[in-house]
């Protein structure tokens, strides 16, 4: 049996795993003052509305009477908890409220859809899981003991006269290859979606890919290494963040490996 | 003061933390996500701790769910239950190491944390929820099955 444990304790750690630790601590730290921040600004301007769709897959669950706060003027936040047999989750789904009726509903559908299809899917990957976790010898009471959660939730970056830019997100305890993410950045005096090229101009796959190739070779330890012919996603997230700078966002395993998580970088 | 105690153990432990998840996915990539998942949900959730000396039990909890859950989202992981098939054992390099990795992730959990950890029974059925003297009959179990495995195997028998 030693030989065995000599060989498990020689299991080789990676140099990444201290700083994906270290960096896990103080986004959590950074993560608890802002909610806060949102706890205490929502409390001041909430609203009881009640007849908001809420979404039919849980309506009928859904234990506290849902709560419509709106922060600001922009955004309508649908926000209810739930509580399943199998699944429990938090949910907070924005809505915009803009003049442009089209353009309106195309962001909300799309919020909506995404944000109800995740949350179906993930109750269907969640019974399929305790099929087979009971099959596997699991008992209902470790079963049980479990706790799957499923999260939607927002980030608003900047909103200001000008411009809105947030994300909607969704995540399940089950696994982090569910996380789910979609980016919004509005033009609101024309009413529109911008796009990076909008804001970077008809050759920014060019600036963009340039800036992150610049990036990774400075910094090759932790970054994968990239073809010399390598170029950004054209449709690649990004969003604005509070001093009006558009910073891109690549995804978690794209240009790194998992444990750098997304990563994010400021187009001056 | 908790949060503070959670951070340091965390810091402390990572690298055990690593090496258990490694042993479930044998992947770097999907072991630090597993510490990461880990660490989040940990900080998250620190407050259900209702005494402070469980901490250490609980996280391996946590950690132990998490790599579970991470391994069964992955469908084409094929285990070997109770079966004695003895193809698993014609190649040439099984060895316990090995072995374990063909239990299924309970009774894998059980030998990992018992012979590479150190840990008690008492600390084990904590950490698996399960009763003592089942985790006991369970443990007895996997040793007489991993010894037929080996013996098959022809290699490394002795326990």
């Amino acid at each position: 049996m030693q030989a065995y444990k000599d060989k498990y304790n020689g299991i080789e750690i990676p140099k990444e795993l201290n700083m994906m630790v270290n960096e896990r601590i103080k986004n959590n730290k950074k993560k608890k003052r802002k909610n806060i921040g949102w706890l205490s600004l929502a409390a001041s301007v909430c609203i009881l509305v009640t007849s908001l769709n809420v979404s039919e897959t849980f309506a009928e669950t859904v234990t506290n009477i849902p709560v419509i706060g709106q922060i600001a003027n922009l955004l309508i936040v649908r926000s209810y908890d739930f509580e399943k047999e199998d699944l429990s989750g938090t949910v907070n789904v924005p809505n915009v409220t803009i003049s442009d009726e089209t353009l309106k509903k195309f962001i909300n559908d799309t919020i909506n859809e995404k944000v109800d299809n995740v949350l179906k899917e993930a109750e269907e990957r969640i019974m399929e899981y305790k099929e087979a976790f009971i099959e596997t010898g699991g008992t209902e009471e470790q079963w049980a003991e479990k706790n799957m959660t499923v999260t939607a939730d927002y980030e608003v970056y900047l909103e200001n006269e000008d411009f809105l830019s947030f994300r909607v997100y969704t995540h399940e305890s089950l696994a982090a290859v569910y996380a789910t993410n979609l980016f919004f950045t509005l033009d609101l005096k024309n009413q529109q979606l911008l796009t990076l090229e909008d804001l970077i101009g008809p050759n920014y796959i060019e600036i963009i890919s340039t800036k992150a190739k610049e990036m990774m070779t400075v910094d090759s330890e932790n970054y994968f290494e990239q073809s010399e012919d390598w170029s950004i996603r054209p449709d690649m997230n990004f969003y604005l963040n509070d001093q009006g700078e558009t910073v891109v966002v690549f995804e978690k395993y794209e240009i790194a490996p998992g444990a750098m998580g997304p990563i994010e970088m400021i187009i001056k | 003061m908790l949060y503070q105690q959670l951070v340091d153990h965390i810091l402390r432990e990572q690298e055990k933390f690593y090496k258990i998840a490694y042993s479930y996915v044998k992947s770097r990539e999907d072991a630090l996500d597993i510490v990461q998942d880990t660490i989040e949900k940990a900080l998250k959730s620190y407050h259900k701790i209702k005494q402070p000396e469980y901490l250490s039990t609980w996280i391996y909890r946590v950690l132990v769910n998490t790599a579970m859950n991470h391994l069964k989202s992955k469908k084409n992981v094929v285990f070997l239950d109770t079966s004695k098939e003895s193809s698993y054992i014609d190649q040439n390099h099984m060895d316990l190491y090995d072995v374990l990795d063909l239990l299924n992730p309970e009774d894998k959990t059980l030998i990992i944390l018992r012979y590479f950890e150190d840990l008690k029974f008492y600390d084990i059925a904590e950490i698996m929820s399960l009763n003592i003297n089942t985790l006991k009959t369970r443990h007895k179990n996997i040793l007489s099955h991993l010894k037929i495995q080996l013996d098959e195997g022809g290699d490394h028998a002795s326990l």
